[in-house]
Order: structure tokens, then sequence, then C-alpha cells
């Protein structure tokens, strides 16, 4: 491993949201953890056998991680995603004391309204793109959405 | 009874609202333009009313006037993104303060985001609205309310408002007053897409607060402290120095400014 690569590997994780990478390549490891703005790097060139055992309990936690995901994804129903064009906040009902636009298990034709976006006092209308079923809500009413986050999930036709 | 032919006829524009949609009656101009089909809407489409009996405001909040006295009418513009968009509501309400005071001499303000005042009473109000289809933007909605000759607002919601006639106490031309403003807006609507640089110095100047002293209400929260209000910046967002002369700004939060 040399000095460029590792170079590179500091660069990617200043500009991602992981905060913490191990990397292994025969003897050599490398540990990058990001606490706040500053960046501590550790460096390790272990005795032949050492990097079995310190490698473990990482693998450990790793799985479970890894288990939650795959519970999530089950969880998730199966469907495209509806993501957010805009920043601002959703809205599900076109005022406080109307019926929300749609409803999970509700059937949508494509061009219906699925929901607002409202940014500096402009109300967004987002349409369906396509007809289907909806089988997920993902933001509660109210409540601010980033640019692409996702906002319902719809099984097309 | 405003006269449909008589506005076509001195419209001078090259393609605002060369697509009419007139009707002596109409619950929304907006939500009119909102469903109209892809292939009856063009960049430039307006909708006008003579009675606009279920006019919204904010939240769907009720702006009602008396029918066949002012202008409630919707403009339809296709853009492309979403980009800056509260600057076009801006770059409306500022066609609307040249417009009146061109043609009546009446002084007016921009109420940051979206209204029109004269001596702070409420003369126009606009409602920005968009359709995206999916991701795309599809289309941007300018409704616009003006009042011309109403002569009394009574209400509740109506007691802080004004009309021009009020303001000059002469009956003015609805068709040609509509036919110059939305000139203008066609005008001004070019400055905006070009990001024009004076457009901004000239709707930041037109604002209420704009150089001075305020409190901000963010989101219907009173923000701690005073703040100089510095207007809009290139992106549209609003721009404030709080009392240690830190630049604050204001993407797209709910942004009362309220001089002090």
């Amino acid at each position: 491993m040399d000095l460029k690569l590792i170079k590179n590997i500091l660069e990617l994780i200043s500009e991602s949201d992981v905060n913490e990478v191990s990397l292994e390549e025969g003897d050599f490891k490398i540990k990058v953890k990001k606490q706040g703005e500053v960046q501590q790097v550790s460096y390790s060139q272990p005795a032949p056998q050492a990097p079995v055992q310190p490698a473990a309990p990482q693998a450990q936690q790793a799985a479970p991680a890894a288990e939650a995901s795959d519970a999530q994804k089950a969880d998730q129903p199966e469907g495209d995603t509806v993501k957010s064009p805009i920043v601002g906040t959703f809205y599900t009902s076109p005022s406080p004391d109307s019926d929300p636009f749609v409803k999970v298990g509700d059937h949508i034709s494509k061009g219906e309204t699925l929901c607002i976006v409202e940014a500096m006092k402009i109300m967004n209308e987002i349409e369906a793109e396509f007809s289907g079923t909806v089988q997920k809500v993902l933001v509660d009413d109210g409540q601010p959405v980033e640019f692409d986050q996702p906002l319902f999930i719809i099984k097309k036709d | 009874m405003f006269n449909k032919d008589t506005f076509e006829n001195k419209l001078a524009t090259s393609w605002l609202g060369r697509s009419l949609y007139f009707f002596e009656e109409l619950p929304s101009t907006n939500t009119f333009a909102k469903k109209l089909k892809e292939d009856g809407v063009l960049h430039g489409t307006l909708v006008l009313t003579d009675v606009q009996s279920r006019g919204r405001g904010q939240h769907e909040h009720e702006w009602i006037v008396e029918p066949g006295q002012n202008l409630t009418f919707s403009l339809v513009f296709q853009p492309g993104n979403a980009n800056r968009l509260n600057l076009l509501t801006l770059t409306c309400a500022l066609s609307v303060k040249d417009t009146i005071e061109n043609l009546t001499g009446v002084d007016a303000q921009i109420k940051w985001p979206n209204d029109v005042l004269v001596k702070g009473k409420k003369l126009c109000g606009i409602l920005t609205e968009t359709v995206f289809i999916g991701n795309k933007l599809d289309r941007v909605v300018v409704g616009i309310g003006l009042n011309v000759n109403q002569q009394k607002f009574s209400g509740e919601a109506l007691k802080g408002a004004t009309s021009l006639k009020i303001e000059t106490g002469d009956d003015l031309n609805r068709e040609s007053l509509l036919a110059h403003l939305v000139q203008d807006i066609e005008y001004k609507y070019r400055l905006w897409s070009q990001q024009d640089a004076e457009l901004l110095k000239n709707i930041n100047r037109s604002l209420t607060g704009y150089g001075k002293w305020v409190s901000l209400k963010v989101d219907g929260k009173q923000l701690p402290g005073k703040f100089k209000f510095l207007g809009a910046n290139t992106n549209g967002e609003l721009i404030a120095l709080n009392s240690d002369l830190d630049v604050k700004s204001f993407a797209f939060e709910q942004v009362r400014v309220v001089p002090l």
C-alpha cells in the first residue's frame, strides 16, 4: 500500500458521510476514524499471525449491522421510490383539515397528486409519473424533507 | 364585466398571455391552470376570470373579493427547472409595483415573499404553485390577485386591504391595466431567466424593511435579536445580518420580516 493510495482513501472519506474505515492488505492494516472535523489516522504493521485477532471483533460487529439492513430491506415493501425534487416541508394534504391526497393501499393513476412540498411559501405539487398502488408513505405530514429524500414507495401496475 | 376582446386588442406581448383561457366565473385560476392537461398548456398561458369564487391564499386561506371589480389571474411558466422560483414571485411583484406606479403614480412596496402593499395595506397577493411530474418540473403557476376598483373591504381577513380606487379615487380600466401588467411581466421574466443583476437590485430596493433593522419570524417562530434585512441573493435566499454582523441566510423557510 503506498502513500498515494492512503492519501486517496483519506480524501474519499473526508468527502463522504462515512465516519470510520478499516482496510487490510496482507500484513498492512489501516484504520481511519473521523471525529468531527479532525481525522485520526493509525497504522499498524503487526506480527504475521496478529491480523486475524483484531479483525475478528470487527467482523462480529459488522455482522449484526448487515443483518439489520437485510431485515430493513425485507420490511420495506417492493416498489418504486418517489423522491422529493426539492428541499422543503412535506404535506400529505392540501390543507390542515382536508383528507390526505393518498393513503397506503390506494390505487393511484398517472398524474394524480401525491403530496405537496412547500418551500418559501411556494406550493410544489408532486404528481405520480406512473399508475400503481401506494405501498408506503415514508415521511410524516409537516416534516422537513431534503432533496432526493424518498417520500413514497409505489408498486407499478 | 371584463371585456376579453378589449384586453386582447390591447395586449402587445409576444408570448405571455397569447394562449388565453377566460371565464366569467371560476373557483380558482391557479387550480384550473394546474389541472390543464399537458397538451392544453403552453409556456405563457394566461388563465383569467372575472369572478373567482374560491380564491386561495396561503394554505388554502380563502381570498374572496367583490366580483367584477378586480383582477384575478394565473400565469403559467415552464422554465425547465425549479431554481430561484421565489425570485420569480418577487419579479412579478415588482412588475405589479412598477406598472401601477407608471399608470397611477401610486407608490407601492413588496412585502417578502409574495405581497404588494400600499402604505402598509395589501393591494395585491401572489400565490406561486408548481407541478412536478415525479422529479421533473412541469409548470410554474403564478396566481395574482390585484385589487383594482373595489371600494370597501369588510371582514377580519380583508381589513388590512386596499385597492387602486381607494388610493387614487379613480376607476381604472382593468383591460388596459392587465395588458400593461402582462407586458411588463413578459419583459421582466426574461431578466429573471438571465439572472439580471439590475432586476435583483430593483426587487431588493422595493422590499419593505430593506437595509433596515427588522425582526424575523421563521416558520412561525420569532428569532431572538434584531437583524439587518439585506433582501434576496442571486439564489433567491433571504439574507440578513444579526447584531454581531454574522450573515444569516434562509433558503426554504417561511420568513416573515417585521419592521422594528
